[in-house]
């Protein structure tokens, strides 16, 4: 009777230890999480596709069909058609609301359709690379330092995209572009992402910008910067 | 602040480590190759079409290139070392 009470108690103990290396899978899906913001970045390559009918035809509508895939894959997953363990390296406050991942998509798609390239590329850098920045430097040296080193890292984005212009619109686009980063990446909503929001609001507050900045006799830089490839044949 | 730190964790999938490990797997080298591959389009542009033909007007390509390389080195390293890291677990269990 001893022997197999203490063969059960060595089995629940070897149960727990198994759980237990298994939950440590989260630092894995962080890194994961972290890899997948930055490879957002490669978006801006739709500026780099050649300036041809057929193509601009691609652009016009392979983007919003890749979100609206995305948005269906979610609406099936809260309605629970498509399990939650499909879709990995979500977080909890994900389970029963539309993932980061799809607002991430939404700002990205609205931002490629501005036809304005000096506000859409600092804001997508804002989102792909300066979001996971921050993240990390609020989990290892708190929240104060995250919002100070975010603040400057996301003013960086805008300075070097706006460095050919007048350096007080520089200045300006880089303080108020980093504000809106960062308010939009500190404020959290549930019902909006901050994937959505330190892309967007940054965009909205530049908008106002571009269209004032001109009665102030400032100049502005053109309204595309990256000039679009060629074909190589 | 409990509550906020347990809705951060992330939805567990006790029974499919190896689901998790494959579906890493699979995606690891087009989010880590990608981004180079881009980058390096990027410079390409820059240094044909702008250094090479004395027009400045192809800095910012340059500039984007560079931080789409180093912003995803960044987060690949850590990202890679997980990942190996993560296999050593799965042949420990």
């Amino acid at each position: 009777m001893n022997k197999v009470k203490k063969k059960l108690e060595n089995t629940k103990k070897k149960i727990k230890n198994t759980k237990n290396k298994i939950n440590s899978i989260d630092f894995d899906a962080h890194w994961y999480r972290r890899v997948f913001h930055a490879f957002g970045a490669c978006f801006l390559f739709y500026y780099l596709l050649p300036d041809l009918d057929w193509i601009n035809l691609l652009k016009f509508w392979i983007p919003p069909i890749i979100v609206i895939f995305a948005i269906s894959l979610e609406i099936l997953r809260l309605k629970g058609k498509i399990s939650s363990n499909h879709f990995f390296g979500l977080r909890m406050y994900e389970k029963d609301r539309v993932g980061s991942y799809v607002f991430f998509a939404v700002g990205i798609l609205i931002l490629l359709m501005l036809p304005w390239q000096p506000i859409s590329i600092p804001c997508i850098l804002c989102a792909c690379l300066g979001d996971p920045i921050i993240g990390e430097i609020r989990g290892r040296y708190g929240k104060k330092n995250s919002i100070i080193l975010g603040f400057l890292i996301c003013m960086l984005f805008f300075v070097v995209i706006w460095y050919n212009v007048d350096i007080r619109l520089t200045i300006l686009v880089a303080i108020i572009g980093g504000l809106g980063a960062i308010i939009g990446e500190t404020k959290k909503l549930w019902w909006l992402d901050d994937d959505f929001m330190i892309q967007i609001l940054p965009a909205v507050l530049l908008i106002i910008i571009w269209f004032i900045a001109p009665h102030l006799g400032l100049n502005l830089p053109p309204d595309q910067i990256i000039n679009a490839g060629r074909m190589p044949w | 602040m409990k509550l906020m730190n347990k809705n951060m964790d992330y939805i567990k999938k006790e029974k499919n480590i190896q689901k998790v490990i494959r579906t890493e797997i699979l995606f690891a080298p087009l989010l880590v190759i990608f981004p180079f591959i881009v980058g390096i389009i990027f410079i390409y542009e820059w240094y044909n079409r702008g250094f090479l033909l004395g027009d400045p007007s192809f800095d910012i390509e340059l500039i984007l290139g560079l931080i789409i390389i180093f912003g995803n080195i960044l987060f690949d390293v850590p990202f890679i070392k997980s990942l190996i890291e993560l296999s050593r677990k799965k042949e420990k269990i």
